[in-house]
């Protein structure tokens, strides 16, 4: 049997950096749309590429 | 309780940010809980020695890159059938969570399968059919991208997603199917065969993957909902205050 240890850590040391990943790249992009809707005021007239409502 | 109210973009949205730190705090405690009785309480495999101790996190990603796309396939029929602007939003949150599942469950078998089988891959039919997977999910997320109408966007990714609503059923049952290099089920509705530690972890697990999932998916799904109805009146009337929440 092969020491498990490499392939153990690997499994989860990698699962956690897809985590953390996940999670910075999610706040970054909830952090970019506030400010894109904070600094258009508001008003749709000054969103960039407003989607019509329906 | 009237639950069809929160099928509008504003309504849902406060709702997801209240209950995002719920799930995301649950998520980390029955990690906690999970990777400790996975190294500490779960005794060693008698056959597989240490490297067993893979599956704490190999079978709940793989579970949930199969559950995750169940239900953006439910999300984007109802998009599909109802034409409702958050069921296409909430099927466009979960494919990249269910990407990064389908990945982890490939990556976690394959440095598994190294010292158990000898081989980090074999095109075996649980593991095709999962890599397939991974492939929908890409595909789905690249259609998105590739089509400029959200709307249009959204109707090609539900019918694409619900095109490979048939894999699920392919993964889950290719062990019984066919002759697989993977093994069989461990966990059926007769019991499990596996020791109860090791089967608590591992469900402990799977509940802070499910609630990561959740939390993970509602953020993005806000972010989604300002980037699509930022134009729209009701953030308009109550932006910037209405983000914050």
């Amino acid at each position: 049997m092969m020491d498990a240890m490499p392939f153990v850590l690997g499994s989860y040391v990698v699962t956690a950096i897809v985590v953390l990943v996940e999670i910075v790249a999610v706040r970054a992009r909830l952090r970019a749309a506030t400010r894109a809707v904070a600094e258009s005021g508001g008003d749709p007239l000054h969103a960039a590429n407003p989607e019509p409502h329906r | 309780m009237r639950w069809y109210r929160f099928s509008s973009p504003a309504t849902f949205y406060p709702l997801a940010g209240r209950l995002i730190p719920l799930f995301a705090i649950a998520a980390a405690v029955l990690a906690a809980i999970g990777v400790y009785v996975g190294f500490v309480v779960a005794p060693t495999d008698f056959q597989q020695g240490e490297v067993y101790r893979i599956i704490f996190i190999h079978v709940p990603a793989a579970w949930m890159s199969m559950f995750l796309y169940v239900v953006m396939g439910f999300w984007s029929a109802l998009a599909l059938g109802f034409n409702t602007r958050l069921s296409a939003m909430m099927a466009q949150a979960i494919a990249p969570t269910g990407a990064l599942m389908t990945f982890v469950a490939l990556w976690t078998g394959a440095l598994w399968g190294r010292p158990t089988w000898g081989t980090y891959w074999a095109w075996d039919a649980r593991m095709t059919s999962e890599l397939i997977l991974l492939f929908l999910y890409l595909g789905i997320i690249a259609l998105r991208q590739a089509v400029d109408d959200p709307r249009r966007a959204d109707r090609a990714c539900a019918l694409l997603a619900l095109v490979g609503v048939v894999n699920v059923p392919i993964i889950y049952f290719s062990v019984t199917w066919w002759n697989t290099l993977h093994q069989g089920a461990s966990i059926k509705p007769t019991g499990a065969t596996m020791e109860a530690s090791m089967l608590a972890g591992m469900l402990t697990m799977t509940f802070a993957f499910w609630f990561y999932a959740i939390a993970v998916v509602l953020a993005r799904v806000r972010a989604i909902i300002l980037e699509r109805e930022r134009g729209s009146n009701w953030i308009g009337a109550q932006a910037p205050a209405a983000v914050v929440r």
